[in-house]
Formats: structure tokens, sequence, C-alpha cells
């Protein structure tokens, strides 16, 4: 009896190791009245890895913009440039034996389009990971819940406090 | 009802076990000691002006993982990195004989990268420096003597933990590498004596 309690605990281990955290930072933080009052109109990606497929760019674009729509729902125009400097992608065996995880790291810069002056800029880190069949099918699909979640960061760390994420 | 909920507990406490959060934030020093070589600049004066070009990762040098690899809390210089970049740099230029200061050649030093990474293997792991820096020597005239991007890889082999002093030991480690292609480069010892690296004139140089 003991002893499948302990497999229990550890079975249900194994299911509740995996998880999300970022490491996104403000470099140089939005001010509070363009918080508010914020609405993106152009997004571009300036540059991705070597090691991401073609249509990793594209589904980064689409994701920034359902999260911009949602999170910057303002009357004054920012443009967003990302740059995404790293795609760390699992590898399912080791996930499925020892556990791995997806891991990007980017910036994120917010531009006046009038000045041209940056006003807000962002180092985004977002990662996924965890140990276990469950763990190793949920990072299987590296490229698109990365860009989800590169979007969600740079939505969380730039307009801190919005209301966002109802189409993501 | 009760063993469920022990049968919970347990699976939480083994849960925060395996996935070895390492959430508090480090703040450490990032030591340098000089290589040192011949003394090539002895009598000479260099300016230096470092600046950070850093595009991703500025507001740390490192971030500490977990058994996954996920980042988790920040790792941060006690200081400012061109402060700690700039330091070095001049104790490398001391220790063959030059001294800082205006009048002789205008060294710039642009930090493109300066951050630390962890690889976990069997037993240990490594913590591992990735430092690029663009180096030019600008002549009296404004023409640009010297220009070269140089970059460093550091380690600080078999460690157990994630920790902010191995990072900051593996950069230190980076940091010497990238001086060390520097000064081995002809090219740069030749261009800061070709562009005006002076004699020392004022009680301030090499302060």
């Amino acid at each position: 009896m003991k002893s499948t309690k302990i497999l229990g605990a550890m079975g249900l281990a194994a299911l509740l190791s995996g998880c999300a955290v970022h490491s996104s930072e403000a470099v140089k933080v939005l001010p509070s009245d363009m918080v508010k009052n914020a609405r993106i109109y152009n997004i571009t990606v300036k540059s991705v890895p070597d090691n991401v497929s073609g249509g990793f760019k594209p589904e980064l674009e689409s994701m920034l913009r359902l999260s911009m729509d949602d999170c910057a729902q303002g009357q004054s125009w920012l443009n967003l440039e990302v740059s995404v400097i790293e795609l760390k992608k699992s590898n399912a065996g080791k996930a499925f034996l020892v556990g791995d995880s997806n891991v990007v790291k980017g910036q994120a810069r917010l531009i006046d389009p009038t000045s041209g002056a940056v006003v807000g800029d962002f180092d985004i880190g977002y990662s996924v990971g965890g140990g276990g069949l469950a763990a190793a099918l949920v990072m299987s699909q590296a490229e698109s819940s990365m860009a989800r979640g590169f979007a969600k960061q740079v939505c969380d760390t730039a307009f801190p406090g919005h209301p966002r994420f109802r189409r993501l | 009802m009760k063993i469920i909920g022990r049968a919970i507990l347990g699976a939480g406490i083994a849960a925060f076990c395996l996935s070895g959060c390492a959430t508090r934030e480090d703040v450490v020093p990032v030591p340098y000691m000089a290589h040192g070589g011949t003394q090539a600049g002895a009598g000479m004066t260099v300016a230096l002006n470092v600046t950070d070009a850093r595009t991703t990762d500025r507001t740390k040098i490192s971030n500490k993982t977990n058994a996954y690899g996920m980042e988790m809390a920040a790792i941060r210089a006690d200081r400012d990195v061109t402060i700690i970049v700039r330091e070095a740099l001049e104790t490398e230029l001391k220790s063959r004989g030059f001294a800082i200061g205006s009048g002789g050649a205008n060294t710039s030093l642009a930090i493109n990268r300066f951050y630390g990474t962890f690889q976990s293997h069997m037993f240990s792991g490594d913590a591992l420096g990735d430092v690029k820096f663009h180096v030019s020597v600008i002549s009296p005239g404004g023409a640009t003597a010297y220009d070269r991007e140089i970059d460093g890889s550091g380690i600080e082999p078999g460690i157990q933990l994630a920790s902010g002093k191995n990072a900051a030991a593996a950069l230190s480690d980076g940091m010497g590498k990238a001086f060390d292609v520097l000064f081995a480069d002809p090219n740069f010892l030749a261009a800061l004596k070709s562009s005006g690296a002076g004699q020392i004139t004022s009680s301030g140089a090499g302060s």
C-alpha cells in the first residue's frame, strides 16, 4: 500500500513537473500614458534564427497581431519591431526520458512613427520545459508554441495590467 | 480522502524538487586578472572609450537554469558591464606598459555580447561565457587605423551549480581570451603606435 502511494505521488510529480517561465525584462519602460493609449500599427519581424522553418515568421507576425490587438487598444499609433535571436527546440527523446525545454529569446521595440524615437525597448525570454510523455507531447510543436509565448510576453512586458490573450 | 490529500502534497513537494527552480537572483562581481604580455607600449598613452552595444540580454549577464534548461532568475553584475570591460582592458594595457589617458591613440570597444550560459552533463556541468567585442582604433585625423570583431568563448568546467559565481568566472575567462586574441594581433599594436600613442606628459596619465 505504501509503495503504491509513493508511486502515485511520483507519477503525479512527473505530470506536474513541466512548467513555463519567462525571463523578459524592460530595458526602456513604455511611459504610463502610452501604456494606456497605445495601438499598434505596423508589426515588423526583423530577424529570426537560422534553425526555424519558413512558417515561423508569418506565424509569429500573426500571433503578435492578435496579442497587440488585445492588449493595446488605445488611440495613439506605435510601430512594433521584433527580432528573435534564439529558438531552442527540445529533443523529444530527451524530453521523455530526462526532461528538456523549448526556449525563445529576442527583442521587442515600440517606435513612435512620427518621430522615429524608440519609446519602449524590451528583452523577451520565454521557456517551456518538463519531463515525461505529457511534457514531450506539449513541447513537440516548438515553433508554434514559442511564437505564441513570445507574443504573449511582448504584451505582458510592454503593456502590464492590460486585458489580453482573449484570442491567443 | 486523507490518502489523496497526502498524495497530492507529496506530489507537490516532489514536483518542486524535480523542477529545480532557481528563482532567486544573483548579483555578482566579475573579477579579472590581466594575462599580460610583452612591454609593447612602454611610455605610450591610449585613450579608451567603451560602449554597450548589446542587442539582447542587456540587463543581465546570465540566467540561472533548471534541470530542463529553462531560464530562471537573472544573474546580474554588481557593476555596469561597460565599467567591468573597461577596467579589464585597462589592466591588460597597463600590464603591457601603456598608460591610459587622453592624447594618445583613440581606442573604442563596443560590447556586442556579454552573456553566460550553462551546459549540463551526467555528473557535472560547464558554465560558458560568450563574449563579443568590436574594437577600433581611430587616428587623431579621424581615420580608422584598426577595426575588428573579437570573440571569446570562456568556460568554467566541472561546476555543480548554475550560479552567478560560475557564470562570472566563465565570462571573465571569455574576456581574457578575447583580449588574448586582440593583443596577439600585430595590426592592433601597430595601429596604437601609428595612431598617436604619445609619450606620457602629464601626471594624470596612467591613472
